[in-house]
């Protein structure tokens, strides 16, 4: 198992190096003049030229990328932004951490919620229960995240009176914005759940399971819902990367101080340090959390365990 | 035998359909598919005669109508510069649709020709392949189109673009497990031991057994496609707000949000609407091709 | 050795799909005697599988439903039993090996857990007996013990199907239902894993139910037959009786399907036609549209009566009815 890990670890400084070099490249052709911007409409030629040359923005493509890359991973540095005049990952130290749990919530309620949903649909297959699950799943899957976002707030902070609608001053001002994030996701997972649960209902090893007797709770928690279950955390990742890519929005809505916000504060004022260590960062987080979901994935599946774990040691023999 | 056979019955043959008309007869048993058609084939049309349909000039702005609650004059209400939603939203129809079935079918085209060739050619272009296809995937695809948005300027076009480069890694990777899938069978065998070039392999023989199943998930890939272009057009970054888009016409309606919600909620329920529809006819389209999987 | 063990009386079995109703079952009379292997002979489609699920009673309800029937276990009628004590039933008393290997096992667990799971569920021992237990099951049917804690992804077809039979053969079954056992393997693989289970079943004296529509493989096994055509049995007697003497139409036409070595003929004669719709049963006999000697009465009325023409053989076709035995068809008429 150490030699998947570790394996899956190194693919890992991969993808973050290749992602900084696509990132960086990307945001080499945004048009904007970044020293125009941090020094204001007043500031004379001699003067913008002065400061692209302290950042060493006449330098050649390549040199700069270099320097970048050094930076972020040799120093961890990500650069001063240009508009705030902060260093980048001095704002990340206080935004990261809200935007981690605000995925890090959804991701757990998407499970939580979701595939015990799934579950209970496929056990109550056309029942009442069944079908108003599936409309709860579709609709809300169907539905733009601003815009059940912004239907919340006007249900629970203002009809109601019961939330807070923007801000993060009090966990209560945090259940609004990690419903929305999560909800889509919650549907999807339910339905997806829904569909293996009753594709192995008819598998034949639940069948033969049971054929040997077993009580229907030792069929379904013992032999069904194990391999049920097998696809729809594999693609837990997926589900991370749409919560991680929805955060920008959800942020935006509620004006919620996370790295998506800043990143697009950093967008519209053309900081390159900012949008750069915002993409980085948030790609990052999702590919470790990728890599964690891939990880349990591969402990419940033991065709992939096997691959990587040595039988014939452990039952003393030769193992095909 | 001969006497035998003139007692014997005439033996009743079996109906046999073609895939194409099963698929369509059992497309038009499936309720909720067929309601996800007859709303897509409503909002198409609508969009098509929009200049017909729509009650005023999408542009037009009636100073004495600003902000209007839905009326008798105007159905939807007025947006904050008194242009009517209704017409806004025929003619939007136009945009959001448009961007999402192109997005998702140059997601198709080119995630299935690279796939096919992926999926094809060995291993080892398949290994470097898939692991572009993993750096690619790793980040978000709202994140990428974030980024590219930024990149190219936020264009009608440019969203295009945004959102095709989300899709495509998807679509490559699961053209690829089709035709990993299709490779084992045997009329494939049949292709080659006919000396069929390796060209001619995939794209005459394969292609066709994977094309159905890749335009099946189109379907829902439409709905998702349009979905997020909303978000992208809402925080700023999409189609810009001067068109009449329906995610641009809430990116619009941000600011005014808490004094007039029906300039946002409407487009943003008639986002839902089309996407509910297309994830409605992509699944009764999955059903219909594998009836298996339901019930 | 001649006391009764399994009776089936008169099972119907339906399923509901799409609002069509498929009669699967149609009025299926089993009688099985301790130690004796009876040999279930039938294209696919006929309702074999059908009938061991339903003795088990694990058919998926719905779709499918036992409409009529009973199933005696020495004195037990099965579809009597409260829940709780057919538990104790299957896979302890009656177990079941399943057509496909490939997909029986749980891919999620090892095998050799997979076999204990059943010890335990039957007796009450510990953890490790049981384990124990397993392990020896698995060198029992020719596995090594140390693969016990192997996934099934790791162990070929033939294996697989060994690991299914020691997981049947676990509780020492009285019956056991072994539903196309050898199909889905290659035929080398097939002989081995055939002759392990004559040859474990001899040693255990367990009755046994085997379902196939190998005709080869009820020769070398099987001490009676009964062919089964459209949810019916049509024919059934001895092995001897049924190989030597054929006479339903179905039968004669089942051994004419069969390549013959000493046979000068170039083709091999198939039944024409398909198997019958088994949601619009043809009226009269199931097999009128098919057989080559269908006359006016085949076509109308219920589906004939089963008559014994010779002791234990019984037929279930108008042409042995007594008063038209003249009709009667011989093997050498007809090939």
């Amino acid at each position: 198992m150490w030699r998947y890990i570790v394996k899956r670890l190194l693919w890992m400084v991969v993808i973050v190096v290749c992602v900084a070099l696509l990132i960086f490249t990307v945001l080499w052709f945004v048009p904007g003049d970044p020293a125009q911007i941090a020094l204001g409409s007043e500031a004379t030629a001699a003067d913008l030229e002065a400061y692209r040359e302290l950042l060493g923005l006449n330098d050649p493509f390549l040199v700069q990328m270099g320097r970048f890359m050094r930076d972020t991973f040799l120093r961890l540095d990500f650069g001063i932004s240009y508009s705030f005049k902060v260093p980048v990952i001095e704002e990340f130290a206080i935004r990261l951490p809200r935007t981690f749990l605000l995925g890090a919530f959804s991701l757990v309620l998407n499970m939580v919620i979701g595939i015990p949903l799934g579950i209970l649909a496929a056990n109550h297959r056309n029942s009442v229960i069944d079908r108003g699950l599936l409309v709860f799943a579709m609709v809300f899957s169907s539905m733009p995240q601003f815009f059940f976002a912004l239907v919340l707030v006007v249900v629970f902070a203002l009809e109601l009176n019961l939330l807070p609608p923007f801000g993060i001053a009090t966990w209560k001002h945090w259940i609004i914005p990690v419903l929305a994030a999560s909800l889509s996701g919650i549907a999807q997972i339910a339905r997806h759940t829904r569909a293996s649960v009753l594709e192995t209902i008819r598998a034949d090893f639940v069948t033969t399971a049971r054929a040997k007797g077993l009580e229907e709770r030792k069929v379904i928690y013992r032999h069904m819902l194990p391999n049920a279950l097998i696809p729809v955390i594999s693609d837990l990742g997926m589900h991370l990367s749409m919560i991680v890519g929805g955060s920008v929005v959800i942020e935006t809505v509620f004006s919620f101080p996370g790295v998506g916000l800043y990143m697009l504060y950093g967008i519209n004022a053309r900081d390159y340090p900012v949008v750069r260590g915002c993409v980085l960062i948030l790609a990052v987080f999702s590919a470790f959390v990728m890599l964690v979901v891939d990880l349990v994935y591969a402990f419940l599946d033991p065709r992939i365990k096997a691959q990587y774990v040595n039988y014939a040691a452990k039952s003393g023999g030769k193992a095909k | 035998m001969t006497e035998a056979a003139a007692v014997k019955a005439p033996v009743k043959r079996r109906k046999k359909e073609s895939m194409g008309k099963q698929v369509f007869r059992r497309l038009l048993h499936n309720p909720t598919a067929m309601l996800g058609i007859a709303i897509l084939v409503l909002i198409t049309l609508a969009s098509i005669f929009a200049p017909l349909l729509a009650p005023y000039d999408p542009n037009h702005m009636d100073y004495a109508n600003l902000y209007a609650r839905p009326n008798a004059q105007h159905l939807l209400g007025c947006d904050n510069l008194g242009r009517d939603i209704l017409s806004r939203i025929l003619h939007g129809g136009r945009y959001s649709l448009s961007l999402g079935v192109i997005a998702a079918a140059i997601g198709l085209v080119l995630g299935t020709f690279f796939g096919c060739i992926v999926g094809y050619a060995g291993k080892e272009v398949d290994n470097i392949a898939m692991r572009i296809c993993d750096i690619w995937s790793s980040i978000p695809a709202m994140l990428l189109a974030i980024l590219i948005a930024t990149a190219l300027g936020s264009s009608f076009f440019n969203t295009i673009l945004a959102m095709t480069a989300g899709n495509i890694p998807g679509s490559i990777r699961n053209t690829r497990a089709l035709v990993l899938r299709e490779r084992e069978l045997e009329y494939l065998e049949a292709a080659k031991a006919m000396n069929c070039s390796k060209m001619k392999v995939i794209f005459k023989h394969m292609m066709p057994n994977i094309i159905s199943f890749k335009i099946v998930g189109t379907a829902g890939n439409i709905g998702h496609t349009i979905m997020q272009a909303s978000g992208l057009s809402f925080i700023g970054l999409g189609v810009p707000p001067s068109t009449p888009e329906w995610g641009a016409m809430c990116a619009n309606a941000r600011g005014y949000f808490l004094d007039h919600p029906h300039m946002i909620l409407i487009p943003g329920f008639v986002i839902m609407l089309v996407v509910l529809a297309f994830n409605l006819f992509g699944d009764g389209l999955r059903d219909a091709m594998d009836p298996k999987l339901k019930d | 050795m001649n006391e009764t063990l399994l009776t089936i009386k008169n099972l119907h079995v339906q399923y509901t799909s799409g609002g069509q109703i498929v009669r699967a079952v149609n009025g299926v009379d089993i009688e099985l005697k301790k130690g004796e292997t009876l040999g279930l002979v039938g294209e696919t489609g006929a309702g074999k599988t059908t009938i061991s699920k339903a003795i088990l009673r694990i058919l998926p309800d719905p779709p499918a439903k036992v409409t009529c029937g009973e199933v005696w276990l020495n004195d037990v009628n099965l579809f009597d039993l409260p829940a709780r004590e057919m538990l104790e039933v299957r896979g302890n008393k009656i177990a079941m090996i399943f057509q496909d290997p490939m997909t029986a096992l749980n891919p999620t667990m090892t095998v050799g857990n997979q076999i204990a799971e059943v010890i335990l569920q039957h007796n009450d021992i510990s953890n490790k007996e049981a384990m124990k237990r397993a392990a020896s099951m698995l060198e029992m049917v020719g596995i090594p013990a140390m693969r016990y804690m192997e996934y099934p992804h790791q162990f070929s077809g033939g294996m697989k199907q060994r690991v299914v039979i020691a997981m049947a053969l676990a509780c020492n079954p009285e019956l056991i239902l072994a539903d196309e056992p050898t199909t889905a393997l290659d035929v080398t693989i097939q002989a081995q894993v055939l002759e392990m289970m004559i040859n474990l079943k001899q040693k255990m004296n367990t009755s046994m139910i085997l379902i196939t529509h190998d005709l080869g493989v009820v020769a070398q096994t099987c001490d009676r037959v009964a062919v089964i055509y459209a949810g019916q049995i049509v024919e059934s007697g001895t092995k001897e009786e049924i190989f030597n003497n054929p006479l339903h139409p179905y039968t004669i036409g089942l051994f004419g399907a069969l390549p013959k070595l000493n046979d000068d003929s170039k083709r091999l004669s198939p039944i024409l036609g398909l198997p019958p719709d088994p949601t619009n049963l043809p009226e009269g006999c199931s097999f009128n549209p098919r057989c080559p000697h269908a006359f006016e009465d085949c076509t109308v009325g219920q589906t004939p009566e089963m008559i014994e023409v010779t002791p234990g053989h019984f037929v279930r076709c108008i042409l042995f009815r007594k008063e038209s035995v003249h009709h009667g068809i011989s093997r050498s008429q007809t090939s």
